[in-house]
């Protein structure tokens, strides 16, 4: 037939043929199918043969159609073989299944790839060799795809080659399966590269699989007899060993890695079924790691030659790592086969199952546990029916499934009228929920069981309101009445119900179709809260805020919920439910807010909304001026804001609100040319912000509490933290919609600094200054024995967190999203103020060069400029810097606006646990300044200069680079500007000016530097109206002095008396006057 | 179709069943989740056929079955693949 189909048939041939033609008819069908078959077969292959196949499949099938037709006229159709035209096939991976299950596979033959890393198994040890269908691969290649695959590190040996289809043979190296276990579960999780071929990533497969069993637990040990050991035995006496099998092994699993097998797996073991090399390889890899485990104990003694059976016994437990015993060969035989047969549950093949089910309780109360038999019909069934109609070796396999299911649910042995269900009270439902559920499962049953929530909840006391009176008593008065319960987690309880929860054994509630087991210590002081408040039953708006921040006591470890209608209520979801969202940058503002100073403007419009003062706890340079600024903006029309600033960040305000409000504006109420009286309120009808300082506000606080403010912002808020001080208590006079204090430190000396400045933002709002310390102290509890933050820090974290978004916005740079949006380094000019004595040494030092003789030669005049320039800048750091008085410490006090201002930034970056560096041009005025801030401070603050030798140079760089937390090094600028790495610092005062902004930029630079982490706050300290102005103005790169454009190359010896007072003098509109801070108590006098 | 007729494309597709030039790895398992009571196939069949106190036994099995998985969980925690604690929906 095949001849008379291929044209090459005799005559002789063809006429038996036509003598049977339905035979003939029948036989080329059968071979037309016979040929599909084998088509569809070659399809599924991939690589350069596939099409060879196809193609003589192909031309078979055409010839035997022919045949067919020409016979008996019909057809069949060919099977549908999907051809694809792509490029060259990726070797490493294969065909992929389409949707619908159809494998794709590509057309083009491609050429012979390189050589890729193949395993096969032998004895027990893994040999690895280079090859590839076509591919020529030398001992070389081998090292180097070891070496790719991260194989190189094993102790590979020779051996034997492994001969290849072609009838090559491939160099090989081998090593026993426990040391080549890690680095083949790496290549089984795909870590291995795309240089590996499909025997070895096979190989990989098996292995994490096996590693999976033992990570279930999924295994057992039997014993088998061995020649390894040591020793000559007794007579009946043999070698055996524990071989741990894998058990509850998956059979499909099982059967797809048997039909994917490589043959080059099996290339040194011919004629060894897939199937067994598969079930052999799983095994070794299930032996290897549980002997690993079962090495790591120590075992029991065992007699050196087994005897008895209790010896035998004993040497199996002892031998449970995989060492050979001896031990009588008959005794030990049987003690493999009692294990066998104790073993068989678990390793024999076959489908029968259990299926374990658990159903909530219905009316009488109860739990129903039922199990099901699978696998002995198409649908489970109730083991009771299963063990009746099952065929006899099923219904013993269901029996035995059943006993090892009653071993770990007791209560499944008690005498019901059905075996296999038994209905389980509340205690017993929550441990097969929570406890035995999932063991059921790791030992091999199929588990049904309600959904639970594992995660304890956590309960909070609820607080609903209704609120009293209507509109008209809207705010911190109104009342409500207010009705208890409790939260757990979703799910709400009034007294009632805990009362009856708390006396069951085991409280089950379902919440959101999950079941939850409530702790009974949670129900029992869930109760005894709400019976605490049981009398409260109406609240003033205050109280409920207080309720909600915690500032009314903890109750149930946490803050209490307030829910309903009012004031409080809303004004709570307003923060918290509903934040309020970021703003969008406002027309007219020049440039763009960050994220979180967006968020920070939405919170002021939040704080307006609701008539709530608020503190901006922003960190020191994340811009909360230009924030309030854009807030202002926002919310231009609404009337005037009055900002109180130090003297020092005035200016910075006026620059600020330059560059960033145009359309605001901004008048500076300050200085002798100040408005008074009634023309304070006429300046402030005409503007939208009003800056002023602290003394000038208390100065002028009538007038100022005679307007109503939209908003009053205090900057650098610390200065309110005493509030029985004149500044506090007079600034409480001012009326506004909302009061607003800024600062980066809320915390400084502790929780009391809050409370007076939250206490200014809304007088009463949050209790007395004792109960606000006491309860938030007590919020900052330890979390737990590793909670090693001192108490203190933690109660104002605790506080912070839990005001934070309704009276306090905090944002710090440490906060990875703020950081991600800083610039490296910000740099800020801090207008400082001048003391009467530094004005008056000022006055006197540029008389005294105006009146003398400047007529002599313009070298000697230059001489006396630049000699009378040094002493201006001298008297702008401090006017001991230029008397050169003694080292009374003490006598620096109050002197220097520079000063002042220094000792508040240091003060801001101790508290922020961070490092500064101070840099003067003034080497002893530096040593002075060190010392001064080593008192304020209270710890030791260096001074590196050039007067210092190399040594003990090098010793305080290395001491403040190696420091930890808070500090402070001074330099001089000569010395320390340059070439040194101080990253451990992220902040710089710059306390001087310099005529070469490069040398500025040097000395930040020493901290502005590859390593460094955080933003680098830059500070140039100067005294508007000064010489450090004009010196501004030249690092500006403005070059004009005094209203006069100097000529490219003047010389200080060139100018005149006249140039000289406008380039050096005073500027008595410019001048920042110090303005000494009224008489303040001390803080434990407040207290 | 017999060998006999086809012997070359017999011989090729032997050939494709040695390099295993069609494979397709399975999906790579990501996690594997240790079972949290390693000693729970054991308790299930019963303590083991040896003539020992079969407290001791079991509990010496037991103790074997956990440090088997705690050695099969450091493989598969090496290789990146343990998973996640698990999670409520």
């Amino acid at each position: 037939m095949i001849a008379d189909a291929g044209g090459w048939a005799s005559e002789a041939d063809r006429t038996a043929l036509e003598a049977q033609p339905l035979a003939w008819a029948a036989a080329l069908r059968r071979l037309i199918h016979e040929t599909d078959d084998g088509l569809r077969q070659a399809a599924t292959l991939d690589g350069d043969l596939r099409e060879i196949v196809l193609a003589d499949l192909r031309a078979e099938r055409d010839r035997l159609s022919a045949a067919l037709q020409r016979v008996s006229g019909d057809s069949i159709d060919a099977p549908v073989i999907e051809v694809e035209t792509a490029p060259a096939p990726d070797r490493t991976t294969g065909p992929r299944a389409e949707p619908g299950g159809a494998a794709r596979h590509q057309a083009a033959e491609a050429p012979p790839g390189p050589p890729l890393l193949q395993a096969s198994w032998g004895e027990g040890r893994v040999v690895v060799w280079a090859g590839g269908p076509g591919a020529e691969a030398g001992p070389e290649d081998l090292d180097e795809l070891l070496a790719k695959a991260e194989g190189s590190g094993i102790g590979w040996e020779r051996h034997a080659p492994v001969p290849l289809p072609s009838g090559a043979a491939a160099e090989s190296r081998s090593a026993p399966l426990s040391q080549t276990l890690g680095w083949l579960v790496g290549v089984g999780a795909g870590q291995a590269g795309d240089t590996t071929g499909p025997s070895l990533r096979w190989l990989g497969e098996i292995a994490l699989w096996g590693t999976e069993l033992v990570a279930l637990g999924h295994m057992v040990p039997v014993v088998r007899a061995t020649s390894g050991g040591s020793g000559p035995a007794k007579p009946g006496m043999g070698r055996h060993r524990v071989r741990w099998v894998p058990a509850l092994v998956g059979r499909e699993r099982l059967h797809d890695l048997v039909l994917r097998m490589p043959g080059a797996i099996s290339a040194l073991q011919t004629g060894v079924p897939a199937d067994a090399v598969t079930r052999s390889i799983l095994s070794a890899v299930v032996d290897a790691v549980s002997r690993t485990g079962a090495a790591r104990l120590v075992a029991p003694a065992a007699s050196p030659n087994a005897a008895t059976r209790s010896e035998v016994a004993e040497a199996v437990l002892s031998g449970l790592d995989g060492r050979p015993f001896a031990a009588d060969s008959e005794l030990a035989g049987r003690t493999g086969d009692d294990l066998k047969r104790w073993a068989a549950p678990v390793t024999a093949s076959h489908r029968v199952g259990l299926l374990v089910r658990l159903d909530p309780p219905q009316s009488d109360g109860g739990w129903l546990l039922t199990v099901e038999a699978t696998g002995v019909d198409k649908h489970p069934m109730p083991v009771e029916h299963a063990l009746v109609v099952a065929s006899g070796t099923k219904s013993q396999q269901v029996e035995a499934q059943l006993r090892r299911l009653e071993r770990l649910v007791p209560a499944l042995r008690r005498p019901t009228t059905r075996r296999g269900q038994v209905v389980l009270d509340g205690e017993e439902a929550v441990e097969l929920m929570f406890q035995t559920g999932p063991a059921l499962d790791a030992a091999g049953f199929e588990v049904m069981l309600p959904k639970v929530s594992r995660k304890r909840p956590t309960p909070q006391l609820r607080l609903f309101a209704e609120a009293l009176g209507g509109e008209s008593q809207v705010g911190v008065r109104q009342l409500s009445n207010v009705r208890w319960s409790v939260i757990f987690d979703d799910l709400e309880l009034d007294a009632a119900a805990i009362t009856r929860l708390a006396k069951e054994a085991s409280p089950l509630v379902r919440v959101r179709g999950r079941w939850v087991h409530l702790d009974r210590a949670d129900l029992h002081a869930a109760a005894a809260a709400l019976a605490e408040r049981a009398a409260i039953t109406q609240m003033s708006g205050a109280e409920m805020i207080r309720h909600a921040v915690g500032l009314e006591g903890g109750a149930l470890g946490g803050p209490v919920r307030v829910d309903g209608s009012g004031w409080a209520a809303d004004l709570l979801r307003g923060a918290t439910t509903h934040p309020p969202a970021p703003i969008d940058t406002p027309d007219g503002f020049a440039g763009q807010l960050r994220s979180y100073q967006a968020e920070a403007a939405g919170w002021l419009g939040f704080l307006d909304r609701a008539g709530l003062g608020g503190c901006l706890a922003m960190d020191m340079g994340l811009g909360k001026t230009p924030t309030v600024l854009a807030h202002a903006l926002v919310d231009k029309g609404h009337g005037p804001s009055l900002v109180i600033c130090p003297p020092a960040v005035l200016g910075n305000w006026a620059a600020e609100a330059a560059r960033f409000t145009r359309p605001l504006k901004v008048t500076v109420h300050h200085g002798p040319r100040r408005a008074e009286g009634d023309a304070i309120a006429r300046t402030a009808a005409n503007a939208d912000v009003v800056l002023t300082t602290y003394a000038t506000a208390v100065r002028d606080i009538d007038a100022l509490s005679s307007i109503n403010w939209r908003r009053v912002v205090v900057d650098e808020a610390q200065v309110i933290k005493n509030h029985t001080s004149e500044t506090a208590r007079e600034l409480r006079r001012l009326s506004a919609h909302s009061r607003l204090a800024l600062t980066g430190t809320p915390v400084e000396n502790g929780l009391g600094d809050l409370w007076a400045i939250l206490d200014w933002t809304n007088p009463g709002l949050v209790g007395g200054r004792t109960a606000f310390i006491e309860n938030l102290s007590r919020a900052g509890a330890p979390t737990g024995p590793d909670d090693a933050a001192p108490a203190g820090r933690r109660s104002e974290e605790s506080a912070l967190r839990a005001l934070n978004g309704l009276l306090i916005f905090r944002r710090t740079k440490n906060e990875p999203e703020i950081a991600a949006e800083l610039p490296d380094k910000v740099d800020r000019l801090d207008h400082c103020s001048m003391t009467a004595e530094q004005i008056g040494l000022y006055q006197a030092v540029v008389n005294r060069l105006l009146d003398t003789d400047l007529d002599g030669d313009a070298n000697a005049r230059k001489g006396q400029v630049l000699a009378a320039i040094t002493a201006l800048k001298q008297i702008c750091d401090h006017p001991t810097a230029y008397l050169g008085d003694d080292d009374d410490q003490d006598g620096l006090d109050g002197r220097s606006g520079k000063l002042a201002r220094l000792e508040e930034i240091v003060d801001d970056v101790f508290a922020a646990g961070e490092r500064i560096l101070i840099f003067t041009h003034f080497a002893r005025w530096g040593e002075k300044l060190a010392r001064h801030l080593s008192q304020k401070t209270g710890q030791h603050i260096g001074c590196y200069h050039g007067g210092l030798s190399r040594t003990a140079r090098d010793d305080l760089i290395a001491q403040f680079q190696a420091g930890a937390g808070a500090g402070a090094l001074v330099l001089s600028i000569k010395a320390g500007g340059s070439g040194l790495n101080l990253t451990a610092a992220n902040h710089v005062v710059l306390y001087d000016r310099w005529w070469n902004p490069a040398v500025e930029d040097q000395a930040r630079d020493r901290a502005w530097r590859i390593g460094q982490q955080n933003t680098v706050m830059c500070h140039r300290l100067i005294c508007p109206g000064t010489v450090d102005e004009r010196v501004e103005e030249i690092v500006a790169g403005k070059r004009r002095i005094a209203g006069m454009v100097l000529p490219a190359r003047s010389s200080l010896g060139d100018l005149d008396a006249d140039q000289l007072r406008a380039a050096l003098g005073l500027r008595d509109d410019e001048l920042v006057e110090d303005e000494p801070s009224p008489e303040e108590p001390s803080e434990e006098e407040a207290a | 179709m017999s060998k006999r007729r086809r012997p070359a494309a017999s011989r090729r597709l032997a050939e494709q069943r040695f390099w295993g030039t069609g494979y397709e790895p399975a999906p790579v398992t990501t996690s594997i989740r240790p079972t949290p009571e390693p000693g729970v196939l054991v308790r299930s069949l019963g303590a083991p056929p040896l003539s020992f106190d079969p407290n001791v036994s079991l509990r010496h099995l037991t103790a074997v079955y956990e440090e088997a998985v705690r050695a099969a969980t450091a493989l598969a925690a090496a290789n990146g693949l343990l998973a996640e604690p698990e999670q409520d929906d």
